[in-house]
Formats: C-alpha cells, sequence, structure tokens
C-alpha cells in the first residue's frame, strides 16, 4: 500500500540527477505522500515542496550541470520532439511529470523558443487519488444527468487530481469521454498507453494543442463529454464554445482564486456569455484538506 | 627442415602484417560509410518524424549497417546512466569503446559533434547541424577510399617483400 501511496513520488526520480535520487528516496513516507513538487535553483539546496512550505532535500548545491542533466531526462534528449512545449517554459517528462524551466530565453522573432541557460526547475508531482471526484459527483452530475462543469482552485491546488477522477468516473459510468491533453498531464500516455486509469470509455489526444484538439475530438470521435485541464487562451475558449453548440458537455479546468476572480477576465467572460458551464467547483485549502465547494451557474455567471 | 618451417612462417607473419593494413584501410571506409547513411537515418528521424533520440537509436541498431550498428547498441546501452553523465559524455564513451570504427582523429571528432548536436536543437536546427555533419563524413569517405585504392596494393606488397627480404637475408 506504501508503495502505491508514493509511486507518483518514486517516478519522478527517474528524471532527477543522480546525486540527488538518494536523498529523495530517503525522505519519510508521509513527505513523498504529500510532496507537490521538487524546485532546483542554481546554487541553492534543492528542495521538495509540501503544502505547508518547502523542506531541504540533501546538502549539496545544484549545479548547472544538474539541471542540464534533468533537462535532457525529462526531454529525453530531444528538444526537436518537445521544442512546442518549451517555448511554453515546460517539459512534460515520461510519466506525466510536468517539469518547467526558468533561466535565459532564446528569443526568435519576438517569440520565445528555449533556453540558453536553465537556473530553476520544478517538477510537479502528478497525483492519482481513485475517489477524490466521489464527493462532487453526485451534486455535479445530479440522477447521473451530463453537465458541462468548470473546475476552478488556484496552481497547485488539485484541478488536475479532480478533473482526472471525474473523468475516470463518468467513464465508468457508461459514458463516451474525450481527452484534449496538450500537456499530458491527464494521462500521462507511455508509448500510446496512459499511464492513470481514465476509464473504459475514454479517448486520448495528446500532444496537440487544446484548441485544434477539441475540434478534432468533436470530428472524430463522437465524444459525448470533452474533458481539457487549463483553459488560458482565446482560441480555447473558442473551441469549448463550439463544441457546447453541437451538443457535447464539457469538463475543464482554470486557474482563478475562485469564481469571482473569473469574472474579472475575457476569456471567462467569453464563455460565460455563451453559458457553456452549468456549474463549477471550487477548491480551497483549509488546514492543508482540499474542501470542494460547487455551485450552480447561469448565463454571465463563467 | 627447421630453417624452412621458420622462413615460411617469417613471410607468413610479415605478409599477415601487409594484409592487417589493407583489412583497416577497408574496414575504415565501410565505417564511414556506415556513419554517413547513419547521419541520413538521423536527419530523416529527427526532422521528419520528430522521434526522440531513443528512437533514433533504436532505428539505428536495426538500420545503420556494420560496424555502425554497435556503435549506436552501445551507446542506447548507456543511456540508462543519463543524470550521472550527460549525453555527449555517454556517446563521447561510446565512440572510445568503438575501435572496430578504425577513425582517424579528425573523424572522431565529427563523430562527438554528432553526439553534441543530436536532440540538442529544435529539428531545423538539427537539419542544418546534421547536413554539416553528412557533408564532412562524405568528405572523410572520400578520402579512405581513395586511400584504400592508393595504398591497400601497397601495404600487402610490402608486407609480403618485407617477408620474403628477412627470409633471404636469414637463409
Amino acid at each position: 500500500m506504501s508503495d502505491m501511496k508514493t509511486a507518483a513520488f518514486d517516478g519522478v526520480l527517474n528524471i532527477l540527477p543522480y546525486a540527488l535520487r538518494g536523498p529523495a528516496s530517503a525522505l519519510p513516507e508521509d513527505f513523498k505522500t504529500m510532496a507537490e513538487e521538487i524546485r532546483l535553483r542554481v546554487g541553492q539546496i534543492p528542495a521538495v515542496l509540501l503544502p505547508d512550505g518547502e523542506s531541504p532535500l540533501g546538502e549539496h548545491p545544484i549545479t548547472p550541470r544538474d539541471l542540464e542533466c534533468v533537462f535532457e531526462l525529462a526531454s529525453r534528449i530531444s528538444v526537436h520532439a518537445v521544442s512546442g512545449s518549451i517555448a511554453r517554459g515546460f517539459i512534460t517528462a515520461p510519466g506525466g511529470y510536468r517539469v518547467g524551466f526558468c533561466g535565459t530565453a532564446s528569443v526568435s522573432e519576438g517569440k520565445m523558443t528555449g533556453f540558453r541557460q536553465i537556473s530553476s526547475a520544478a517538477l510537479r508531482i502528478p497525483r492519482e487519488i481513485k475517489g477524490a471526484a466521489d464527493e462532487i459527483m453526485p451534486r455535479a452530475f445530479p440522477e447521473g444527468g451530463l453537465r458541462s462543469i468548470l473546475i476552478v482552485s488556484p496552481p497547485g491546488g488539485g484541478k488536475t487530481t479532480l478533473l482526472r477522477d471525474m473523468i475516470r468516473s463518468l467513464s465508468y459510468m457508461g459514458r463516451r469521454v474525450a481527452v484534449s491533453d496538450e500537456r499530458g498531464e491527464i494521462a500521462a500516455m507511455s508509448a500510446g498507453i496512459p499511464q492513470m486509469d481514465l476509464g473504459p470509455r475514454t479517448d486520448v489526444l495528446d500532444a496537440c494543442p487544446k484548441a485544434q484538439g477539441i475540434l478534432s475530438l468533436l470530428r472524430c470521435m463522437n465524444p459525448q463529454v470533452i474533458a481539457v485541464d487549463e483553459i488560458t487562451s482565446p482560441e480555447d475558449a473558442k473551441a469549448l464554445v463550439s463544441a457546447a453548440n453541437c451538443g457535447v458537455k464539457l469538463l475543464a479546468t482554470a486557474h482563478g482564486d475562485g469564481l469571482s476572480d473569473l469574472k474579472e477576465r475575457h476569456i471567462y467572460r467569453q464563455l460565460s456569455d455563451s453559458a457553456v458551464f452549468d456549474g463549477a467547483v471550487c477548491i480551497t485549502n483549509i488546514n492543508g484538506r482540499r474542501v470542494y465547494e460547487y455551485e450552480e451557474l447561469g448565463r454571465g455567471e463563467a | 627442415m627447421i630453417r624452412l618451417l621458420g622462413a615460411l612462417l617469417m613471410l607468413a607473419g610479415s605478409a599477415c602484417w601487409g594484409f592487417s593494413g589493407v583489412l583497416r584501410l577497408n574496414r575504415r571506409a565501410k565505417a564511414l560509410a556506415a556513419l554517413t547513411g547513419a547521419v541520413g537515418i538521423i536527419k530523416s528521424e529527427v526532422c521528419d518524424r520528430l522521434s526522440p533520440v531513443p528512437e533514433v537509436l533504436e532505428t539505428l541498431i536495426n538500420r545503420a549497417d556494420k560496424p555502425a550498428d554497435a556503435f549506436f547498441r552501445r551507446v542506447y546501452k548507456k543511456l540508462p546512466k543519463l543524470g550521472k553523465s550527460t549525453f555527449p559524455e555517454l556517446w563521447r564513451q561510446a565512440a572510445e569503446e568503438s575501435p572496430e570504427l578504425c577513425l582517424k582523429e579528425t573523424e572522431m571528432t565529427a563523430l562527438y559533434a554528432l553526439g553534441n548536436a543530436l536532440g540538442r536543437y529544435g529539428a531545423e536546427e538539427q537539419g542544418r547541424e546534421l547536413d554539416y555533419i553528412a557533408r564532412r563524413f562524405e568528405g572523410f569517405l572520400t578520402e579512405a577510399e581513395a586511400e584504400r585504392k592508393r595504398d591497400a596494393g601497397m601495404h600487402a606488397a610490402l608486407g609480403v617483400a618485407a617477408g620474403v627480404f628477412c627470409v633471404i637475408i636469414l637463409l
């Protein structure tokens, strides 16, 4: 059982430099279970991010070579295969680990294309918590009916974990769910096989820009529900409106400090004007515990 | 009888020395031809299919000609050491453990450059780098072929002649 709990953390060891693997694997089990990220910064002692803050990991400061190793491991020594996501500052490593990078950017024609020098890395540890959505499912989908739901929380709040479990639950309820998994964090595909349990009736399109992915899934897979993580661009919102107009229900996540925060943003006003979502789940952290609050939405409410 | 046997052994040893030179010239040309072909495969995999480097290496193990295939297998087997060493370091170690390639120093430098470039840039930039490395290998291959044509006969003749000379002197 403890192996199952720490499996996600143990997986991240594969993208750490050798010198860090020992201290990381020697961490107490509760640290491994709660760890959200591993933070590496040049010249600083590495740290593991826990719900109540960062805790040091090992004794040796990170060198530029350590970060080069992380970059090679996360990208599978293949910048050409991940250049699209590097341009946005991150790589999704095998196993669905999102590794964000910081440093001296290389810019071409006004757009960031990658990094000349890396100074920091944040290795996010994905969580698969089966049953995370059990509490919210009866409220979000009363009597098993399909509805479009938006999940809102600040970064690191557990949106993707909840989204993943909602997808799994709907799929086991007999619904056809299609996932546009641009960053590969929802399904963590490896050799065409999802590494996370998304249920028996789920189709995954990964590594494709979300907006294109939504429209492609709509055309090709006849889904009842389309799920996407992190709506960030007007193109994403436009594609969601198109899908909603075709009668497909949506599951999506958004960064935000609650619904009132979202209403300030243009992208969400566009979605609320079209009444795309029927309800929203807001995740808040109370004393290190995630609390889900469900709200019905009407036109103009997100 | 013993003198005759000794003379024959000396002749054979000397001829072998000459023919090993011929063999080395042949091997070098063959290795450079195989590496030139491999760079073409790498370019297709990287620039057209955007395959990750581990998959490129798997393809090379199956499709590259001998003796380059053994070199790529060596690099592939070293991949679990990533994190301890960088990819260019592993590539360099594999090259140094591949005497069957019979490469000269400048040719080894070009092989190291291939390891430094592989997977390091976007597809377009790598394509340009791979084209440059391919041209270098083609140049080395032309040179090696010319050297083989020019020197192979001389190596064999020198080996045999040296043996005959020693036999005459000693007998």
